[in-house]
């Protein structure tokens, strides 16, 4: 267990390494910032200021390594447009973000296992063919396509929600359905698949015979074999619930992250790109990671 | 002789369309008394497997089971489920093929092992029911998981929960394929026991002669899901009647002039969903007439509680 816990600590240096040097290309590759920060009057000497002053005037390598030194010591330099420290944006921007992409995992696990489970246990019946039906449909509909239906239904014609905006918990029911609905129908599909196949071991046809009760096969033993695969799939979920969450964010004008990116973009805000994606990745990464010890923790056969 | 604990008749299990259906199980029929140790023999595909797992009703869903299964005056196939349920691991139990994968991997055994206790209302620990089964170190192996036990440990594991409430029929499919030489004798001494100390009767399951041999007291032997031969041990080993059978027990590697000698059977198991209108057997048998292609051998009793499905039998007796 120990040495399971530093090699994957390990690993997760390297990749954030690796991923500070990925952000600061890309984010120079969107173009020089100086022509949309500063004003259009501004002289020729102003700009060289402001290259200077930003340290857009020195190398590549230099300045990724100065770069590379202030995130050390939390950093993450100031926004061109906000000029306020771009950690702090990040951090405003991510709570809620957090908590929508958490509730819609949170849906999509309550729509989508039992869904899963119920299918894998009685296949051919309707139960089962709605599930497909609904797997497809979720699968198919992209989400700004479903975000702005669900306001045209449940805020315009019947107006039960609000379209937009963040604050109350009337605010998290139509983006947090719009992710969940999504993410429900993989999640569906995944718990259908491998309770299907746990439901087939050897070890559920032996307590077949021995007179288990087949609520404790199927919701103790199956599922819980079932859950290792699942498990993984989420931690990829939640990330892509946080990256995916860009487009729905934008559409419910909702103060996360997703829309501080796409705005730092437009604007070539290097620093607040820098620290949104670096933010974004770390919490992914650390997703991940707790994914693996809850892993470790569910199969007795890792922690060996 | 005693009252059969379980009395199969006619027992016959088909897959496929009613019109053209594929017979796993083919007419089957024969008793088991209580305390009796039957050894079921045959190639794989024999329908030896489809046969026990018709007996306590755990087919798969496309299968269907004809004919009469009584088990202590209970007609099985007519059973309801939840009443075959309560059956199930409390008067009948079973031990699957393979006992590397039949434990849950994710539970300690003694989690296993107090749930099947727990839902037999059963009086016993987990460590009490492990120490039954001569399980080294009980009280270490409950903290345990699966994959920290040996496959000959697993099935001990395996036999204390197919026992745990003395069920008056085990069934054992391929009990010791999976395992070392060495384990296996031990295995086939822990099923003795278990004849011996609570008179539970046993079907062994298995294409290994050797154990049969050394556990039952009386073998039936099957061939393209048909039982074709069956008799007491000692009569069909030493004096089998059916071509097959000998062709089988010829078939098992013995030393001749230090030299060793392995006689296969020439030919192959006929698909079950081609099979000729005579004997399944014919294509690969020594003795075989146009009788036997022609016409399906009928039962001749051929001594005590001895019978053949064969058309030469008396023939080379």
């Amino acid at each position: 267990m120990g040495s399971f816990l530093y090699r994957r600590v390990g690993q997760t240096l390297i990749t954030l390494l690796l991923l500070t040097l990925l952000i600061f290309i890309l984010a120079r590759l969107t173009g020089d910032p100086t022509p949309l920060i500063m004003p259009s009057e501004a002289t020729d000497a102003d700009r060289a200021f402001f290259r200077e002053h930003y340290g857009l005037d020195r190398s590549l390598p230099e300045q990724y390594f100065v770069f590379l030194g202030n995130i050390l010591q939390g950093d993450f330099g100031v926004s061109f447009r906000y000029r306020e420290p771009a950690l702090g944006l990040v951090l405003q921007a991510i709570g809620p973000t957090l908590q929508l992409s958490g509730l819609s995992m949170l849906v999509a696990i309550a729509i989508g296992v039992p869904m899963g489970i119920g299918a894998a246990v009685i296949p051919e019946s309707w139960f089962a063919t709605s599930v497909r039906f609904y797997a497809s449909l979720g699968q198919a509909m992209p989400s700004f396509w479903v975000a702005l239906m669900l306001i045209v239904l449940f805020a315009i014609t019947l107006p039960w929600f609000p379209s937009s905006g963040y604050g109350t918990a009337a605010n998290f029911v139509l983006p947090a359905v719009t992710l969940g609905f999504y993410a429900s129908a993989s999640i569906a599909l995944l718990t259908w698949a491998n309770m299907t196949e746990a439901l087939r071991s050897d070890f559920v046809q032996m307590q077949r015979v021995l007179g288990i009760p087949r609520r404790l096969i199927v919701l103790k033993h199956a599922l819980r074999n079932a859950a290792l695969p699942i498990v993984t799939y989420l931690g990829l979920q939640f990330g892509l619930l946080l990256s995916g969450a860009v487009v729905t964010e934008r559409v419910f004008s909702w103060p996360g992250i997703g829309q501080l990116v796409v705005d730092a973009i437009l604007n070539r805000d290097y620093p607040l790109v820098q620290a949104c994606v670096l933010l974004t990745a770390l919490l992914f990464i650390a997703i991940n990671l707790a994914i693996d010890l809850l892993y470790a923790v569910l199969d007795p056969r890792i922690r060996a | 002789m005693t009252q059969p604990l379980l009395t199969v008749r006619d027992l016959t299990v088909s897959f496929g369309p009613q019109a053209q259906p594929v017979r796993a199980v083919a007419e089957a029929s024969f008793d088991l008394h209580p305390g009796e140790i039957l050894g079921i023999a045959g190639e794989s595909g024999s329908g030896k497997t489809t046969l026990c797992s018709a007996l306590i009703r755990t087919l798969p869903r496309a299968a269907r089971a004809q004919g009469e299964v009584v088990f202590d005056g209970r007609s099985l196939l007519d059973l309801p489920e939840r009443e075959m349920r309560g059956l199930r691991g409390r008067e009948i139990g079973m031990v699957l093929q393979n006992p590397m994968t039949s434990l849950d991997p994710l539970f300690t055994i003694g989690n296993q092992v107090n749930e099947v206790l727990r839902e037999r209302g059963a009086r016993d620990t987990a460590v009490e029911a492990l120490r039954r089964v001569h399980l080294t170190a009980p009280e270490l192996r409950v903290r345990q998981y699966p994959h920290q036990l040996s496959g000959g440990m697993r099935q001990r594991v395996l036999v204390a929960m197919a026992t745990a409430t003395a069920p008056r029929l085990l069934i054992a499919d391929e009990p010791t394929t999976a395992l070392d030489a060495s384990i296996q004798d031990e295995i086939l001494l822990l099923f003795r026991e278990i004849r011996d100390t609570a008179g539970t009767a046993i079907i062994i399951v298995t294409h290994d002669l050797a154990a049969i041999r050394r556990l039952s007291d009386r073998v039936i032997v099957m061939y393209a899901g048909r039982i074709v031969e069956e008799g007491p041990t000692v009569r069909i080993f030493h004096a089998p009647r059916h071509p097959y059978t000998r062709g089988l027990l010829a078939s098992v590697p013995r030393i001749e002039d230090d030299e060793v000698v392995l006689q296969a059977i020439p030919g192959q198991v006929p698909n079950l969903a081609e099979l000729p209108p005579g004997c399944a057997f014919a294509d690969r048998c020594p003795l075989a007439q146009d009788r036997c292609r022609a016409e399906r051998p009928g039962e001749t009793s051929v001594g005590a509680r001895h019978r053949v499905f064969c058309w030469q039998a008396e023939q080379g007796a």
